[in-house]
């Protein structure tokens, strides 16, 4: 027996990075497992890596910031699996800030919607169909970035920051009716993305990995392992947190 | 749960007589680890031994109260020194001496603190100076929510709590460059004796400490102890320095108000 025996979960954003780790370990704990992300190839890759573990997946290609696109991807996963019990909202596009006065508000416009309104719609319309089989649990990706002021990436951390309340609140909201939400709070991880700052930048690296006080980068799997707690019955009183994951990071 | 997280692995828990502590060490202890638990109720521990014994586990009792600091110390010091390693401590052991500020005495107020506060801190620091050469181990320090926010007659405990999430954090930084990790777990409401001794088995107090939480009901030991058992565990092995509510929600949630629990009868002496 496994910590997600029988349950179903959909994990958007989970064509690379954390979003594959997550699907990975959800898919590991026995669940069965819907991936969604915008890019068909990545998430289509992330099914065949479940499927070479003996798992049960399939691949929804949709955007998640778009609200029938949202409405689709809920649908499918009704139509593959039946029903949905757990679900982790890991998408989130940055479009980048810098300095208030020089970045346009269209980029903090994109950025609010790629991280905060795609989180707000995927609950939105993951609530009713856990709801319909007497509760559920969500686990939303947030960032550090959203606990403290950090300068040049205010679109990014108002957006995270969002994310933390949307789940404070709605866990308030939906306690009562078997659904717990809360949110998993990244540090510096090694994913694709950072991975290929490093490459361009050696001498960031360093640097990076001493935001943790543990002196060294997060694994993706670090990550998962964190939301597949949230998602089983070992956190079934944990609601409304903000889980930081991060080496130490934040406590300074 | 089948999982073995903790085979090969050396616990000590106090306060593991009852509530928390005991549940805790169950589940270490069904997971493969070696648990010593400690406190003073001696025949409560031995009662454990074969609990623990009947489910295939290994406890090992230590009678000993975590406000006798020596024989604290000297306890993690020579489980170490026999099991040849300490990977886990859960401090657990509590001491909730409520009171209204003007009425709390100098001795109810330092009580909070001796327990809450000065025993951890030898606990940690005996535990530190294991783990750091050994490069690896998991402290688990037990607070409250009380320590984040406000409540009557609860100046003592709630500041003792504070306390004790802030030095947890600082030695987290410390240990952390060392592959030893200090996190908080920080109970709300637990169905536990602590509870039904604080709300002096008052069916209607539960029921509005039920009512003001999220999902309407307190925690059960396991609930916790699963919690405490992840951060424990490597599968929290980039997690340090955090403060991990087990509430139902009730921390996250703005104060709603819907009774004043000072209208109640005898409940400023109770709590």
């Amino acid at each position: 027996m496994t910590l997600l025996d029988n349950k179903i979960g959909l994990v958007t954003g989970s064509g690379m990075g954390i979003g594959r780790a997550i699907a990975l370990s959800y898919a590991r704990e026995g669940a069965k497992v819907a991936v969604a992300d915008f890019n068909a190839e990545a998430g289509r890759a992330t099914v065949d890596l479940i499927k070479q573990l003996g798992g049960d997946a399939f691949f929804i290609q949709g955007d998640v910031s778009k609200e029938d696109q949202v409405k689709d991807t809920i649908d499918a996963v009704i139509k593959q699996y039946g029903r949905l019990d757990i679900a982790c909202n890991s998408a989130a596009v940055s479009r980048g800030s810098g300095p208030i006065h020089q970045y346009e508000r269209s980029v903090f416009e994109q950025t609010l919607e790629m991280c905060l309104t795609n989180t707000w719609l995927c609950m939105k319309y993951q609530i009713p169909a856990m709801l319909e089989n007497g509760g559920g649990a969500i686990v939303n990706i947030s960032s550090n970035a959203s606990l403290k002021g950090q300068a040049h990436n205010t679109a990014y951390a108002a957006a995270k920051s969002g994310v933390n309340i949307l789940t404070k609140s709605s866990a308030a909201e939906y306690g009562a009716q078997g659904i717990r939400i809360n949110a998993v709070s990244p540090g510096v991880i090694r994913t694709p993305g950072v991975e290929k700052y490093f490459a361009d930048q050696p001498e960031m690296a360093e640097g990076l990995k001493r935001a943790a006080v543990m002196n060294r980068l997060g694994e993706p799997n670090e990550i998962a392992e964190a939301v597949t707690f949230l998602s089983s019955n070992r956190a079934s009183f944990v609601t409304g947190q903000i889980l930081s994951v991060d080496g130490g990071g934040s406590v300074r | 749960m089948t999982t073995k997280r903790f085979e090969g692995r050396v616990a000590i828990v106090t306060g593991a007589s009852m509530g928390i502590g005991r549940a805790t060490a169950i589940q270490l202890c069904d997971e493969g680890a070696i648990v010593i638990g400690c406190a003073r109720r001696k025949p409560k521990l031995d009662e454990l031994v074969d609990v623990i014994a009947s489910r295939g586990g290994t406890f090992i009792s230590a009678g000993l109260d975590v406000g006798d600091t020596d024989a604290f110390a000297k306890l993690i010091n020579d489980t170490a020194r026999e099991h040849g390693r300490l990977d886990v401590l859960v401090n657990n052991a509590p001491s909730v001496i409520g009171g209204m500020v003007v009425d709390q005495s100098l001795e109810d107020w330092r009580s909070n603190f001796g327990i809450g506060v000065d025993s951890v801190f030898i606990g940690v620091q005996a535990a530190m100076r294991i783990m750091i050469p050994q490069r690896s181990g998991s402290i688990i320090n037990i607070s409250s929510v009380s320590s984040l926010r406000a409540g009557l007659a609860s100046g003592g405990y709630g500041g003792a709590k504070a306390a004790l999430n802030q030095f947890s954090q600082c030695a987290a930084m410390e240990a952390a460059p060392h592959n030893v990790r200090i996190n908080v777990v920080a109970p709300g409401a637990v169905d536990t004796p602590g509870l039904n001794a604080a709300t002096g088995k008052n069916e209607q107090v539960k029921k509005i400490i039920c009512d003001a939480i999220p999902m309407q009901r307190a925690a059960t030991p396991e609930e916790i102890s699963s919690a405490i058992c992840f951060l424990a565990s490597d599968d929290a092995a980039f997690i340090t320095g955090v403060i991990l509510p087990v509430d139902g929600g009730k921390t996250p949630q703005m104060y709603v108000p819907s009774f004043d629990i000072t209208k109640l009868d005898n409940q400023a002496e109770d709590r």
